[in-house]
């Protein structure tokens, strides 16, 4: 309890971010971009490390204060990203291949770039393995903020996103406008910089995956789904520290969310049959 | 020329890899008309359609269209969706063809012909002035088919525009676009 008391703004930022990752994950599953995403996710981790050994570079880096290089790594990520689209959508015959290609090649340039700078390793760490306790009460609070008006962005397009990936998952047409891009952009943006890629794929795809194998449902009951298994992956696994404080919190909050999954998938179906 | 919906003049067009498929292709379509597109495979019909509603670039020539607001019903991909909602998410409104039973059928296990049926659905409920069908009777049976075609003839007899590619009988106000006679 006396944890909760000192940490709720971290948790509540993690449960905002969770909740958003998975709203926003429904969509790339069904817009079969999933591995997309995750060359996003690299794309992000290999911005924060660039920047970082730019600042090492430059003599002003520093580990403390307001973290500069996630503001950065957000704009080159983007625009990495937005270079990749193009580049895939004009060999689209050859888009899943480019993809891993490219994220092996980052993650080569990623760790030469820690060869090169070896200060850099905790942020290579971090944006793998993140751990919501790490982050200040001010940038937990930032964090609250920021993913809460990101949310209430994205329920306000709910239905104009929900159309348009009616439109590409049935007609495989191409997306329209980037503002999904954008939120998903922003939301892994924070999350790998605070709570590193294992946490942020997971949010991202392992409840909108379990919502698949279900199968039936309505877009808000899936809405709802996401966010509370999302949400309870975070506060179990936030109060797992109590017993396995060895664990890093992304870790067991994406087994948790495994696991939640699962039960939950099965509980669901179990209880349709018997209706 | 007030009713004039679209004017397509001197059109050349490409496929991606930039071999000549239609040449100098010229035709009109006013409002209340319908224009049926036909051609063997691989002529450029869903090409056409696309490069007149700017979703595709490989042409050179006159489009000129002036009903900006139209529905459009592209040919169904082959692959299953990973969407896990129920039709009645994409279309909520009862047509003859798309009954309320219909919509309770979650989108990943419905067939070609439901999904077919519940976004023929969703462009009708749209109610727009123009509607563009590629394809728009595959994957449908014998009997929605022809619940389909009586719903686009009352549609064509109340004043509505038509573009689409295969086969629908016995609709009024028709012209047909043969694009063999401009095939390169």
């Amino acid at each position: 309890m006396e944890m909760l008391i000192f940490y709720w703004p971290n948790l509540l930022a993690g449960i905002f971010i969770a909740a958003g990752l998975g709203l926003v994950g429904f969509h790339i599953l069904a817009r079969n971009q999933a591995l997309e995403a995750f060359v996003l996710g690299q794309e992000i981790q290999t911005s924060i490390i660039l920047i970082a050994f730019a600042l090492v570079g430059a003599g002003t880096h520093s580990d403390h204060g307001l973290h500069v290089e996630s503001v950065f790594s957000l704009g080159l990520a983007f625009c990495l990203h937005l270079a990749f689209l193009k580049f895939a959508s004009r060999w689209n015959s050859l888009r899943m291949e480019i993809a891993v290609v490219y994220i092996f090649m980052l993650t080569a340039a990623n760790n030469l770039l820690m060869s090169l700078s070896p200060l850099i390793e905790g942020h290579m760490v971090a944006s793998l393995l993140g751990d919501i306790a790490t982050a200040s009460a001010k940038e937990a609070h930032m964090l609250v903020l920021a993913s809460a008006l990101l949310i209430g962005l994205f329920l306000f397009r709910s239905r104009s996103f929900l159309n348009e990936t009616i439109e590409i998952a049935l007609f495989d047409k191409k997306p329209k406008g980037l503002v999904l891009t954008a939120i998903l952009t922003i939301f892994m943006g924070v999350s790998v910089h605070i709570l590193g890629l294992l946490f942020t794929i997971s949010m991202l795809l392992v409840a909108p995956l379990a919502l698949n194998i279900l199968g039936k449902s309505s877009y808000r009951g899936s809405q709802v789904f996401l966010v509370i298994i999302n949400a309870l992956s975070v506060v179990l696994g936030f109060l797992n520290i109590n017993w396995f404080d060895r664990v890093p919190t992304s870790v067991s909050i994406s087994l948790l969310c495994l696991g939640l999954s699962v039960l939950a998938v099965f509980g669901l179906k179990i209880g349709r049959k018997n209706a | 020329m007030q009713n004039e919906v679209l004017k397509v003049a001197r059109l050349d067009l490409y496929d991606p890899l930039t071999k000549k498929l239609l040449g100098d292709l010229s035709f009109k379509l006013d409002a209340g008309e319908a224009l049926h597109i036909i051609g063997e495979n691989g002529t450029g019909k869903t090409a056409l359609i696309r490069s007149i509603f700017a979703d595709y670039k490989f042409y050179k020539g006159l489009i000129d269209l002036r009903q900006k607001d139209f529905s459009y019903l592209p040919q169904l991909s082959p692959r299953r969706p990973k969407l896990p909602i129920d039709l009645g998410e994409i279309c909520s409104q009862e047509f003859s063809f798309y009954p309320k039973t219909m919509m309770k059928r979650p989108l990943g296990g419905a067939s070609g012909g439901e999904r077919k049926r519940a976004m023929l659905a969703k462009v009708f409920s749209e109610d727009k002035a123009l509607i563009v069908l590629d394809e728009p009777l595959n994957h449908l049976d014998t009997n929605a088919q022809a619940q389909v075609a009586q719903w686009l003839g009352q549609y064509l007899e109340s004043g509505g525009t038509l573009i689409y590619t295969g086969h629908i009988g016995g609709l009024p106000h028709t012209k047909t676009l043969d694009l063999e006679k401009w095939k390169c």
